[in-house]
């Protein structure tokens, strides 16, 4: 593979990598950094890509598991306590969300209240359009898993989405 | 699509069933402006999903990427250069002592190829030449050798007398 069928076969999945990166870090300068990682490492690692059946998962998966890494490593943590992250309100009462204006900004507090594992499957899935089997090459889990995940996900948006709608009318 | 479809898609979707098609179908619905008014809870999830998908890189990033993976790539010629000339370099030093310490440990076998056929007498009449010209040197050699002698002993006579 040479670099211009680089940029054709590969390149166009980084706006998702940076969206997955940018979701578990909380910084979008560590989710760019992640990218181009990533990136870095499929072309070092370019001969293994004739095996690879979806590029797109593969490189989610990579993605993935370096935002881990970094989350794990105590490089991460020193850098995330210069930079904040989005500050998560855990605690947020509906009354409070419905006082805020922003739309967006109450189904992000929504899906930032649902369990890490519901809430990457719904993401996947949702704003990515990922296939329940790209979901589990990413995630490495299995097909029931997926789904069960997905729909306690949805339920509880559901379910939240309708408290809210109650609270402001 | 009615009421009804959206609502049946709506409760698949809550449950888990949909297809990516019939996702696809709902946000479109979504995104339009006539929504029914029992179905407006969920509008801002549908549109939370298309603002998500709009973030991304910055359109620099590309061309950044592109430039370092190109600089990885010159640097790593770079350095498969320089170690096969290394490898040349030293494959060069053990060839080189291969053929040179052999040839100094053994001075004497170093023995010029000479074709001395080519100085011996090729008839009789040479050959009685050669000969000839060898004993006359050698004779007047000797003569030269007698005449000296003779002198010395002259001296030797003539110191010993000196003693008597």
């Amino acid at each position: 593979m040479n670099t211009q069928e680089f940029q054709i076969q590969v390149l166009p999945v980084k706006d998702k990598l940076f969206r997955l990166a940018f979701r578990m870090t909380g910084s979008a300068l560590e989710a760019e950094d992640l990218v181009q990682e990533v990136f870095l490492k499929v072309w070092n690692g370019r001969m293994e890509l004739e095996s690879v059946q979806n590029i797109e998962a593969w490189c989610m998966r990579i993605a993935k598991n370096l935002a881990i890494d970094r989350l794990r490593s105590k490089h991460w943590q020193t850098r995330t306590d210069a930079e904040p992250v989005l500050e998560i309100a855990h605690e947020a009462s509906p009354y409070t969300l419905a006082e805020q204006h922003d739309t967006l900004a109450h189904i992000r507090q929504i899906m930032n209240q649902l369990p890490e594992k519901h809430r990457q499957v719904m993401e996947l899935r949702d704003i990515e359009g990922l296939s329940y089997e790209e979901i589990c090459e990413v995630l490495g889990m299995t097909m029931p898993q997926v789904k069960t995940n997905l729909f306690r996900a949805r339920q509880a948006v559901r379910e939240a989405l309708l408290k809210l709608t109650a609270f402001k009318n | 699509m009615t009421t009804r479809d959206i609502q049946i898609l709506l409760d698949k979707y809550f449950e888990g069933q949909t297809s990516l098609e019939e996702e696809a179908r709902l946000k479109q619905y979504f995104q339009g402006e006539q929504i029914d008014p029992a179905f407006l809870p969920f509008q801002p999830l549908f549109q939370f999903f298309e603002s998500e998908r709009e973030t991304g890189l910055s359109p620099s990033f590309e061309s950044k990427l592109m430039t370092r993976i190109k600089a990885e790539k010159q640097a790593r010629i770079r350095n498969m250069t320089t170690y096969i000339a290394r490898i040349a370099a030293v494959a060069v030093i053990i060839l080189g002592i291969a053929i040179v310490f052999p040839k100094l440990q053994r001075p004497g076998n170093a023995v010029a190829n000479i074709n001395w056929d080519k100085y011996e007498p090729q008839t009789e009449d040479e050959a009685m030449a050669e000969a000839t010209a060898a004993l006359q040197l050698l004779a007047s050699k000797l003569n030269g050798s007698t005449k000296t002698a003779t002198h010395e002993l002259e001296q030797i006579k003539k110191s010993a007398t000196i003693f008597k």
